[in-house]
Order: structure tokens, then C-alpha cells, then sequence
């Protein structure tokens, strides 16, 4: 039963997790200027080492959303070495947060949801 | 235009390299008169193209999916390849059996298979912002 519940969990973490790491980006330039190992490092640590994200994977959605106008960034120098990438949001990436966040993530506070969503209610 | 990567000037710095050479050796077979010859470098020629254009291009699109690459691509060949050429007969490099009517019909062909890559390429370009496939945008 737990080796079912076990795989299960693993199949939907899964498919849950696709199209998470935009969010986790946002929020982690939002957090304060950060360049692409801070990003991962809070990543890593602010989802409880459920999402794993390739430094290379970071660089790749960077570029787009820089392309796109949601982050900037600013060269700074690193704690050693060459000069690194400072990302920050943008004010249209504050607002695409905003919204979004606003759209899809706000309503798992609503009372309803939240006391659906408490452990103690569901076990 | 900052969609303007390194990918893209490094393609088309070897692509303007190829067709030099390519050019070079035409014009030498033709006027050794060695037509097997002319017709086995026009194959290796092609292999070549697209070689870069699929290296490039992979490596241009991994790091910025902009959906107007492979057009892109296609343009630079155009114009390196029809510049470089006219610019040979220009200069009168071009060997006696090489005909200018030739390169002018070669070049309308190509063209008009241009404008039609355009054309997908607008169509394509309505599900973009600002140039990138809105499913590609977000991961």
C-alpha cells in the first residue's frame, strides 16, 4: 500500500512540478537582485529541495524572460571572480506576478479551500 | 537587435567561409572542365549548409527559441550566397562556362522559395510574443 502510494505521489510530483520553476524564479528575484546561483540556491532551499532546477536550465528561462521584458539585469561583481548577472524584476515581471499569482495561486487561501487543504481536516 | 546572438554572426561567418571556398573550387573544376567533379562539390556543398544550419541553429535555439531563426537562417544563405556570387562574376572571377543568366534564373527560384519561407514564417509568428512561441515562453 505505501510502495503504491509511494509511486503514485512520485508520478503526480511530476506532472505537478512542469511549469513551476517560472514561479520559483519570479519569486526568487523578487526576494532581492540575484544572480544564477543564488537563484538555484534559493530555489533549492525555499521548495524544500522539491525542485531541482540545472544551472543551465536558469540561464535558458533567464535569457527568455529577459527577452521578453519581465527581468533585467545588472553586472556586479561576484565574491570571486568575474563579473555576474544581478537579475531583477522588472515592472512588467511585478505585475505578470502579480496577476498571476493573483489568478492562481490566491484562491488556495480562501477560507474553503484552506480548511480543505488543513492536514488535520483531511486525515 | 539584441535577438542577434553570437549563434547567428558565427553562422553566417562560416557560411560567407563555405561559400568562398565553394565558389573557388567551381569556378576551377569548370574551367578543368570536370564535371563530376562540379557536381560532387555542389552535393558536399548542400551536406555543408545544412550542417551549419542544423548546428547552429540547435545551439541558437537552446539558447533563445526566437521563432523567426530558421528564417533567418535561410536569409543569411540567401544573401551571402548571392552576393558573394554576383560579386565573382563582377570582378570576372567566374570561369567561361559559368553563365550569368544561369545565377539570374538560380536566384529568382531561390527567391520566390525565400518569400514562401516567409510566408510560414508569418503564419508561425502569430502565436509569438515578441517573437518567441507563446508555449515556449514559460517552463
Amino acid at each position: 500500500m505505501n510502495n503504491l502510494i509511494d509511486e503514485l505521489l512520485s508520478a503526480w510530483e511530476e506532472t505537478y512540478k512542469k511549469g513551476q520553476l517560472t514561479l520559483w524564479i519570479f519569486l526568487a528575484v523578487k526576494d532581492g537582485k540575484k544572480y544564477v546561483d543564488e537563484i538555484k540556491l534559493f530555489i533549492e532551499i525555499e521548495s524544500k529541495h522539491t525542485i531541482q532546477c540545472e544551472e543551465q536550465s536558469l540561464y535558458r528561462n533567464l535569457r527568455k524572460l529577459h527577452h521578453i521584458g519581465a527581468v533585467d539585469f545588472e553586472s556586479g561583481k561576484g565574491h570571486k571572480g568575474p563579473e555576474r548577472k544581478y537579475y531583477y524584476l522588472t515592472a512588467l515581471g511585478k505585475d505578470l506576478l502579480t496577476k498571476f499569482v493573483e489568478r492562481n495561486i490566491q484562491l488556495f487561501f480562501s477560507p474553503n479551500i484552506a480548511k480543505l487543504l488543513t492536514m488535520e481536516e483531511t486525515l | 537587435m539584441k535577438s542577434i546572438t553570437t549563434y547567428q554572426i558565427g553562422f553566417a561567418a562560416l557560411v560567407i567561409g563555405i561559400t568562398i571556398l565553394f565558389r573557388y573550387l567551381l569556378t576551377f573544376f569548370l574551367n578543368q572542365q570536370q564535371y563530376v567533379l562540379t557536381w560532387i562539390l555542389a552535393a558536399l556543398y548542400f551536406v555543408c549548409m545544412f550542417s551549419t544550419g542544423w548546428y547552429f541553429g540547435k545551439k541558437a535555439n537552446q539558447s533563445l527559441p526566437i521563432a523567426s531563426l530558421t528564417f533567418r537562417l535561410h536569409l543569411y544563405t540567401f544573401v551571402i550566397f548571392s552576393f558573394i556570387s554576383l560579386l565573382w562574376f563582377k570582378l570576372n572571377l567566374a570561369g567561361v562556362h559559368e553563365n550569368f543568366e544561369s545565377f539570374k534564373t538560380g536566384t529568382f527560384i531561390w527567391l520566390v522559395i525565400l518569400l514562401l519561407h516567409f510566408g510560414m514564417y508569418l503564419l508561425k509568428g502569430r502565436n509569438t510574443i515578441k517573437g518567441i512561441a507563446k508555449t515556449d515562453i514559460f517552463e
